[in-house]
């Protein structure tokens, strides 16, 4: 059984899986900036889910899960979004991210000049969730 | 007939040179609309181009932005039309973003018109400006947008007729990588598959006479529509690492766009095949190669996608094209001295992450070193 998905213990295995991960580190060594990921309810999750995850220079330096409501100060830089029904999607990896961002499946907020320049480690980030064994909803 | 009376042409200065761009406006007097001419797009046009033309245009206030030239050209009138559109936005070029809706065409409808027969830039979504660092460096910004796919493309091969031999060349490897590569591309689709073999068969049959003889009007008709088929093959299945590799080449040692990528192309296809977790780009190719009479029905996947690179090379050979990046004029000096900031932008690319086999930066380094060499991918 795996660990449920957006649960503090599944980020805990997300930091450490993305700290493992050699293509996500060298696609991302450059890459100076948080990213907040938010699962919108749908289908069988009933609830918003969002985790953080502090990201430098190819690793993953801390995360959790936020309470309802909790607004993070600062804002992280980049937020990651989209319906539940497509993160279920992408859990399986029958969606890739940034395909699913380029049809608008999923949104990305942040600095995008920044974004176009680490496609590849944007790609990996979020990838890098197929890898955990996940129990979803 | 294209509605819209105040046209604003974006094109380079050798095509208002040799009467090119007055084909087209002439056309437009005859039918009493009004135009403005840019014409100092540069191959591989930076940032600061694309703004001068666009500072023309609002001043212009057209209501249709015509792209004539090769890809610089309309990729350029893309640019300009994106920037214009949200002039009251004041967007720069990274918000031409594919993450985001751009809204277009509510102040003018854009016309792309190819002189050159390859980037496919008339039917696809992709923009790519030079922008210079701080630091005096290039780099290809590949801003793709399904919105600033232009409004209406004008295919015309009379248009083609005068290109020189090594432009056809060039471009012509150009739509060889982008149906190859769209091929076999993660985002391939049974629709992107046809426009991509329809566009290689077209090449197999047109390319050298097209090449030998730039009046044969049959011969450019066809190459004019495989670049068209094959940029919407790619425009939906998208380039892979051979465009990523590509472009980092043209940022470093300003080749020339086809040149490039159909250098590399060889290489990355055979990296490509050899991914031992997954055969379906093997497979896919060996296919092509007997689809388009390459290779025997009877043989099996190597021999087959053998054939398709033996195809490449040959070609290479009948249109005067080289094989490798020394042929290309870049010394091995260069290549080791520049190699840190290839990898780097290769990895930069958007393109690299829709190959079928992913690369490591070592990896990435070896198959630049093996194209420098010309010898065959073996890893
Ligand atoms: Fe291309």
């Amino acid at each position: 059984m795996g660990l449920k998905f957006g649960t503090d213990n599944w980020v805990a295995a997300y930091i450490e899986t993305l700290n493992n991960n050699k293509a996500y580190e060298e696609s991302a060594k450059t890459w100076e900036g948080d990213f907040l990921f938010i699962i919108e309810p749908e289908d069988e999750l009933d609830h918003e889910v969002r985790f953080y995850v502090d990201l430098w220079h190819g690793k993953a330096r801390n995360g959790r899960t936020l309470e309802p409501g909790e607004v993070l100060d600062p804002e992280p830089p980049f937020v990651f979004s989209g319906k539940w029904g497509n993160w279920s999607k992408l859990i399986d990896g029958k969606l890739d991210p940034i395909k699913g961002l380029m049809t608008r499946k999923f949104r990305l907020k942040g600095d995008m000049k920044k974004v176009m320049r680490a496609v590849k480690a944007a790609q990996n980030l979020v990838k890098t969730i197929q890898m955990i064994d996940t129990e979803k909803y | 007939m294209i509605p819209g009376d105040k046209c604003f042409i974006v094109t380079d200065a050798m095509l208002v040179k040799l009467g090119i761009v007055s084909m087209l406006t002439k056309k437009l007097d005859e039918f009493g609309k009004a135009w403005q001419i840019f014409d100092e797009v540069e191959p591989d046009p930076h940032e600061e181009t694309i703004l001068r033309a666009t500072e023309a245009c609002s001043k212009f206030q057209p209501n249709l932005i015509i792209g004539i030239g090769g890809g610089s050209s309309l990729d350029a009138a893309k640019a300009v039309w994106f920037l214009y559109e949200h002039e009251e936005d004041k967007f720069t070029i990274d918000e031409l973003n594919p993450f985001e809706e751009l809204h277009m065409g509510v102040k003018a409808k854009c016309v792309a018109i190819p002189t050159t027969s390859g980037t496919g830039a008339e039917v696809t979504w992709a923009v790519i400006v030079t922008r210079t660092d701080v630091d005096g460096n290039e780099s290809k910004l590949e801003q793709p947008n399904g919105d600033v796919i232009p409004t209406y493309a004008i295919v015309d091969p009379q248009f083609t007729k005068n290109l020189p031999k090594v432009l056809t060349a060039a471009t012509g490897f150009d739509i060889i990588a982008h149906s190859s590569e769209g091929l076999i591309a993660e985002w391939r689709t049974d629709f992107a598959d046809a426009c991509c073999y329809h566009a290689l068969d077209l090449v197999k049959d047109y390319f050298v006479k097209a090449y030998q003889n730039g009046e044969d009007m049959e011969a450019r008709e066809k190459m004019a529509n495989a670049a068209s088929l094959g940029g919407l093959g790619f425009g939906n299945s998208q380039v892979i690492i051979g465009h990523a590799m590509g472009h980092s080449l043209g940022a470093v040692f300003h080749l020339t766009h086809g040149k490039a990528v159909g250098v590399m192309l060889p290489y990355i296809l055979q990296y490509c095949l050899r991914n031992p977790d997954d055969d379906t780009a093997l497979k896919t190719i060996a296919k092509a190669a007997k689809k388009l009479g390459l290779a025997e029905w009877k043989d099996d996947l190597a021999a087959a996608s053998d054939a398709y690179i033996q195809f490449l090379n040959s070609l290479q050979k009948s249109v005067d094209f080289p094989h490798t990046l020394e042929e290309c004029g870049i010394t091995r000096e260069d290549l080791g001295k520049n190699m840190e900031r290839l990898v780097q932008l290769t990895n930069e690319s958007s393109s690299i992450t829709m190959s079928p086999r992913e690369a490591s930066d070592a990896l990435i380094q070896k198959i630049f070193e093996y194209a420098f060499e010309g010898k065959s991918i073996d890893f």
